[in-house]
């Protein structure tokens, strides 16, 4: 074997991973090259240091804080009907998305709005959920049946809210959560996440696309498919 | 899965804060050494490791046991530490150099008053100059190669596991530990020889 293939299998070796016709040659080219071996000796020596690095012992108070964390969790936690139509969840901690898209494929204007206009019409309604309608100054109660149009705001607060999109898309908003639709554009509808928590099943587009934004500019996500879970608190 | 491990995650789902701290109690020392030597912040380390078991949490009920529990924990931990990392390449980034302030005359630099997230100083004066070097050089390495190696050289986890919880084929993973490997290697000689080529 020669040194090039010596050296390209040390790191192998030294993880004991080399096994075999390639070890047995290794072995008998460093008995012989003292070059080889010592670069063995070296990389043994990394592996080694390594290994001795210092890393964080169990903590009393660790525990505690996170079991505190998910017992708050739990209490907080949506009864998940998501979970249970099998959706996808993605949750992103804090700031979340710039742009979540109906399907992949965006950029090559596969996917559309089959509908002229976008807006969602609130299919049923668990607890208390108000709409602010564009350009009023009051929240009125949401209702099933009523549209929720360009402008308008909805907000749960001790509820929860299903829409369908005209474009068939379906929407769930947790409770302590707030959307608008925030762009009356027919091939880019946009809907806004102001806080809160949702759930979107998005029916691919055959043109153009649908965006999802939060008020910051500042963040980012990663959708798979096209059903998935938005938190931005 | 062993019955006493899916017992703990059904009292788990079920509310019972003695099976939180159980099932945290288990996996602590190993999930937290993994996390830490991952994003090399203790401090955020700390933060990623709450958020492993809170995403455990409200998973489980969905979760189906196809593979070790441990497999499925991990791999929501490195998910969580490579949302952190893409998070904060969109971060807007401040210049080390930066002026932030003036203390008895001398300007002071951003890199001056920031904890850089490594070791605290104590422990860092206990690690040897070889040490230091490759828990820098450790940090140097291309992410999906890093978890690698952390997950065979500190965890002892087969390749198998490796490509489980990393989404990735048996062979690619085993690539990555080695290409891993070599590249620590290299990136510590860099390290070793920097002084001398700038004496040149």
């Amino acid at each position: 074997m020669s040194c090039a293939a010596t050296l390209k299998h040390l790191p192998a070796m030294v993880l004991g991973d080399l096994e075999g016709a390639d070890r047995d040659a290794a072995v008998a080219h460093l008995r012989d090259c003292a070059s080889c071996r010592s670069e063995r000796a070296r990389l043994e020596s990394v592996l080694s240091a390594a290994k001795r690095l210092p890393a964080p012992e169990p903590s009393g108070s660790r525990r505690e804080r996170v079991v505190a964390a998910m017992a708050a969790a739990a209490e907080d936690a949506p009864q998940a009907e998501a979970p249970r139509r099998g959706w996808l969840r993605f949750t992103m901690a804090a700031a979340v998305l710039l742009a979540v898209f109906g399907t992949w494929g965006v950029a090559t204007g596969r996917f559309g709005l089959a509908a002229p206009a976008f807006e969602l019409v609130a299919e049923d309604v668990a607890g208390e959920a108000l709409v602010l309608r564009a350009g009023g100054s009051a929240w009125e109660p949401l209702v099933p049946g009523a549209p929720v149009r360009m402008g308008d705001r909805v907000l749960t607060n001790g509820g929860r809210a299903w829409f369908r999109s005209t474009a068939d898309d379906r929407i769930v908003l947790a409770d302590a959560s707030q959307i608008m639709i925030n762009r009356q554009d027919i091939a880019h509808p946009s809907l806004m996440l102001v806080y809160g928590e949702l759930w979107a099943e998005i029916t691919p587009r055959t043109t153009g696309h649908v965006r999802f934004e939060s008020p910051e500019g500042d963040g980012f996500a990663e959708v798979l498919g096209t059903r998935f879970h938005l938190e931005y608190r | 899965m062993s019955p006493e491990e899916r017992d703990l995650l059904k009292r788990c789902a079920r509310g019972d804060e003695s099976a939180y701290r159980e099932l945290v109690e288990r996996f602590e020392r190993p999930l937290i050494q993994f996390i830490v030597r991952y994003v090399d912040d203790r401090s955020l380390a700390e933060d990623l490791f709450q958020d492993t078991f809170v995403r455990v949490l409200k998973n489980l009920r969905t979760y189906r046991p196809e593979g070790a529990f441990s497999t499925w924990l991990y791999t929501i931990a490195r998910n969580l530490c490579l949302d952190h990392i893409k998070h904060v390449r969109k971060v807007k980034m401040t210049s080390m150099d930066t002026p932030v302030g003036e203390e008895g005359g001398k300007v002071l630099y951003l890199q001056d008053v920031l904890r850089d997230g490594g070791p605290a100083p104590e422990a860092r004066a206990e690690l040897s100059e070889e040490e230091e070097t490759v828990r820098a050089c450790l940090g140097q390495l291309a992410p999906v190669k890093k978890e690698a190696l952390i997950l065979r050289v500190y965890h002892n986890f087969s390749y198998q596991e490796i490509a489980e919880i990393t989404d990735c084929p048996v062979g690619t993973a085993k690539y990555r530990v080695h290409e891993a490997m070599q590249d620590l290697g290299t990136l510590v000689r860099a390290a070793a020889d920097g002084p001398a080529e700038e004496a040149l």
